[in-house]
């Protein structure tokens, strides 16, 4: 027997919020990246700022990749298991330690 | 994440002994370090006391003040750290415990040879970067080392990996390329303008890419098990994770606000500072969120408290980086001693403060005994945090003080004056804190000289977290 997939629908408040973050910072980011670009093919002196904006997109291209691959990798899908699963992972460490050592000086 | 049920025990994973080893060459950096720190803050007072040797002049003090305390204490405590962490959460010990201890050595070398090349006036022009240019592509070889011997832990963790992993593995990829982008860029492709700005890049990732990754990480890691409960949120870390890694990299041009660099890049890194303070704010909710219902833990166990001291530091680090990136607020502190201040709050108040108590917690750990004094342990709490409230308060005070004086377009002796009484404050403050961790240090040797790893019992026995 299977059970029926239950989809949980989206609030409207959240979709709200996120347009509300999304399309200042949109907007933002392609006027400011219209002013690289109007640098970069502008006089020499200015295509200088490309050094540390190549740099930048370069770093946050690489962790965009990873947390792509963090996202396929279900690192998001039971958020709070990792954390469980350390503890108890450290409480089994302690456990065996006080075993193989003996008990407390 | 891999469970412990079927895995190898502690003393398969870590290398205790190498653990120690870090930790007291870090507290002998940390020592030189704040020997240097002093000579330099007599000398703001004409009380220099080498004055007629070229060789210890107080320029080359100061380097070898700021990169012992990065490259000496800082980084050494971190490697040891890592041999004690990576292979608790992976359950895998590091890559291969000969390169861990051909590391430990490469690492030394490489410090010590950075003081002697700073001693001797061979300094590269880059602020945080004066390693001499020859030691350069030897310590990117031993980043690259570190890099694998835990990376290779790691990478193996099959599964969702805890945060503390994802913070320790991106600082293994930035901190070779943050000291590569610093070391090379500036001296073999790049010029003026340019290169200020990746001097500028490099300073600031020097802090948010390689030591605050790690100090939250090693955060996400003693926290929870000192409180014995998991992190209030590990949804939130995971922001605190992310929001690092996408707003760090452009704030460094905050270190260049009114300078020939471009307004749009200015304004960037402006923004992304105000931007990572929202992210810092989600961080900081979960630690106190975590503590909620254990009472007053976090005053009562000395490592706790080191921690939590060093967490509200890092919330008021971060909130006087937001406000002083403001191009109003940057235009009265530029080049005065609030800078200074902010440096040591950050340097000091918060990583070496964690780092000081993650030392508390695992000392007694690795040498299988109790402190020799644990009130010592106290007198050194109250010593290092009180000190540097005083030092960086009275910085603070007196960068204000400079700023407004060079505002009203005063002469510049008078702005000398306004700062005597507040660099003689600072030189007690600092005396206060180098005679703290001068006692830790014997405090460390009186404990070493009574652990049974030394003494030769046969039988060790198992020390609990500590909860002093």
């Amino acid at each position: 027997m299977t059970t029926p997939t239950v989809i949980q629908r989206v609030p409207l408040w959240t979709w709200i919020v996120g347009a509300a973050v999304l399309i200042p910072s949109i907007l933002g980011f392609a006027n400011k990246f219209l002013d690289l670009m109007i640098v970069a093919a502008g006089d020499e002196e200015g295509a200088f700022a490309l050094t540390p904006i190549i740099n930048y997109l370069l770093a946050t291209a690489g962790f965009f990749c990873m947390l792509m691959w963090a996202v396929t990798q279900g690192a998001f899908h039971d958020i709070n298991q990792p954390s469980r699963q350390m503890f108890q992972n450290e409480l089994d460490l302690e456990r065996r330690t006080a075993e193989s050592l003996g008990p407390r000086a | 994440m891999p469970t412990a049920t079927d895995s190898p025990r502690h003393e398969h994973l870590v290398i205790e002994r190498l653990v120690f080893w870090y930790f007291a060459a870090a507290l002998g950096y940390m020592l030189i370090s704040m020997v240097a720190g002093i000579i330099m803050g007599l000398q703001l007072l004409s009380w220099n006391p080498l004055p007629a040797l070229e060789h210890l002049s107080p320029g080359r003090w100061r380097m070898v003040h700021t990169n012992a305390i990065a490259y000496g204490f800082l980084a050494n405590g971190f490697l040891g750290m890592l041999h004690w962490v990576v292979p608790r959460l992976s359950l895998r010990p590091v890559l291969d415990k000969r390169l861990s201890y051909f590391i430990f050595a490469a690492w030394q070398i490489v410090v010590l040879s950075t003081a002697v090349g700073l001693i001797l006036g061979e300094a590269q022009g880059l602020e945080w970067g004066e390693t001499p240019v020859w030691i350069d592509p030897l310590a990117q070889v031993g980043l690259l080392l570190v890099a694998f011997d835990f990376g290779y832990p790691i990478i193996k963790v099959k599964g969702p990996m805890y945060v503390t992993l994802w913070y320790f593995l991106a600082a293994l990829v930035w901190t070779f390329l943050t000291y590569a982008m610093g070391n090379f860029i500036p001296q073999y492709c790049v010029s003026g303008s340019a290169a200020g700005a990746v001097g500028g890049l490099f300073i600031h990732d020097l802090v948010g890419l390689f030591v605050t990754p790690l100090g939250w990480g090693m955060m996400y890691y003693f926290v929870p098990i000192l409180l014995k409960r998991p992190m209030w949120s590990h949804g939130l870390s995971l922001v605190g994770f992310w929001g690092l890694a996408f707003f760090y990299p452009l704030q460094g041009i905050h270190h260049f606000l009114y300078t020939p660099i471009p307004m749009f890049l200015q304004y960037g890194a402006v923004l992304s500072t105000i931007a990572l303070e929202f992210v810092v704010l989600t961080v900081i909710i979960n630690f106190v969120g975590t503590l909620r219902g254990t009472g007053m833990a976090c005053l009562s166990n000395l490592p706790l408290r080191y921690f939590y001291t060093g967490i509200t530091f890092y919330f008021l680090t971060c909130l006087q980086c937001a406000l002083q990136t403001t191009m109003t607020f940057q235009a009265l502190i530029h080049f005065t001693d609030w800078v200074v201040g902010h440096a040591h709050m950050v340097m000091f108040g918060v990583f070496s403060m964690w780092q000081l108590g993650m030392m508390v917690y695992l000392v007694p750990r690795l040498l299988k005994t109790e402190w020799y004094s644990e009130k010592w342990c106290y007198w050194h709490y109250w010593a290092s945090a009180g000190g540097l409230c005083v030092m960086a308060g009275d910085l603070i005070l007196g960068g204000l003080f400079q700023g407004w004086s060079w505002a009203a377009l005063q002469p510049w002796e008078k702005s000398i004056e306004v700062s005597i009484p507040f660099w003689a404050v600072r030189i007690a403050a600092g005396a206060v804190m180098f005679w703290a961790q001068l006692l830790f240090a014997y405090n460390l040797f009186k404990t070493w000289q009574k652990s049974p790893l030394r003494t030769g019992e046969e039988t060790l026995p198992h020390v609990a977290p500590a909860t002093m």
